[in-house]
């Protein structure tokens, strides 16, 4: 992995087209500004890996038919809720 | 009635107040946005999510307390917009599936990005965690014993 220093403000370059920049460290937070061509598709990690979740978790007919072969233990209570503090 | 024919269940038949609307759609599926909530009894406790943009396209999910216990959900400001909640809702307000894959090798379930449904409202998102502290791909072990050697 290329390692590199960067302070508030500064940009990183990736081939022509790809521009990252250094808007704001807070609170063991970075939020950075990127401009890219439209045509390349920027996400934060764990969305690219909800969307490969989910397009291997889509249904096939096959799948579905081992479903009567589970058996799912019981469980009586709620999840608890709460709010992530980091913004998206 | 309103109904469609699906490639896994046949034809289902629905009532309006079953349409879950995800005004985002899901990761990877951003343009399929009504999704019907369907249980199949002779299936046990699983809950079924049916595109009713693609007929091709459904889930099988469990409620995540089921998988985990003391499962915590984590929603985020955005998660909450999606919803349209100004605060966080009480926990017998929404459901909370994870979302399962099944293979031939096994089984698992999405625990990082439950999706989450506001039963009264039917507005849905898939809560997608910033941290690391659930799996996205939770092993499940009481699914179906593993093929063994010389089966079909």
């Amino acid at each position: 992995m290329l390692v590199i220093r960067r302070k508030r403000e500064q940009t990183i370059r990736i081939g022509e087209d790809i521009e990252i920049t250094v808007l704001e460290i807070e609170n063991g937070q970075v939020k950075l500004g990127i401009n890219a061509p439209r045509e390349i598709p920027v996400f934060r990690e764990e969305i690219a890996a909800t969307r490969r979740s989910n397009q291997g978790a889509a249904l096939s007919a096959a799948a579905l038919h081992t479903l009567g072969t589970y058996s799912v233990p019981n469980s009586p209570t709620e999840p608890r809720v709460s709010i992530s503090n980091s913004s998206s | 009635m309103p109904e469609i024919v699906t490639r896994q269940f046949g034809i289902l038949v629905y009532t309006a107040d079953q349409i879950v609307h995800f005004a985002a759609g899901l990761p990877g599926f951003e343009e399929c946005r009504e999704f019907l909530l369907h249980e199949e009894p002779a299936m046990g406790p699983f809950l079924f999510l049916q595109s009713l943009a693609d007929p091709n396209l459904s889930f099988v999910t469990l409620p995540a307390e089921r998988l985990e216990e003391n499962y915590e959900l984590t929603l985020s400001r955005d998660d909450l917009a999606q919803l349209e909640l100004p605060t966080l809702p009480a926990p017998d307000e929404v459901y909370c599936l994870a979302i399962l894959q099944l293979q031939s090798q096994g089984a698992n379930a999405n625990l990082a990005a439950p999706l989450v449904i506001h039963k009264a409202k039917r507005l849905g998102t898939q809560a997608v965690r910033q941290d690391r502290r659930y799996s996205a791909q939770h092993p499940i072990l009481w699914g179906p014993p593993t093929a063994g050697q010389g089966g079909d």
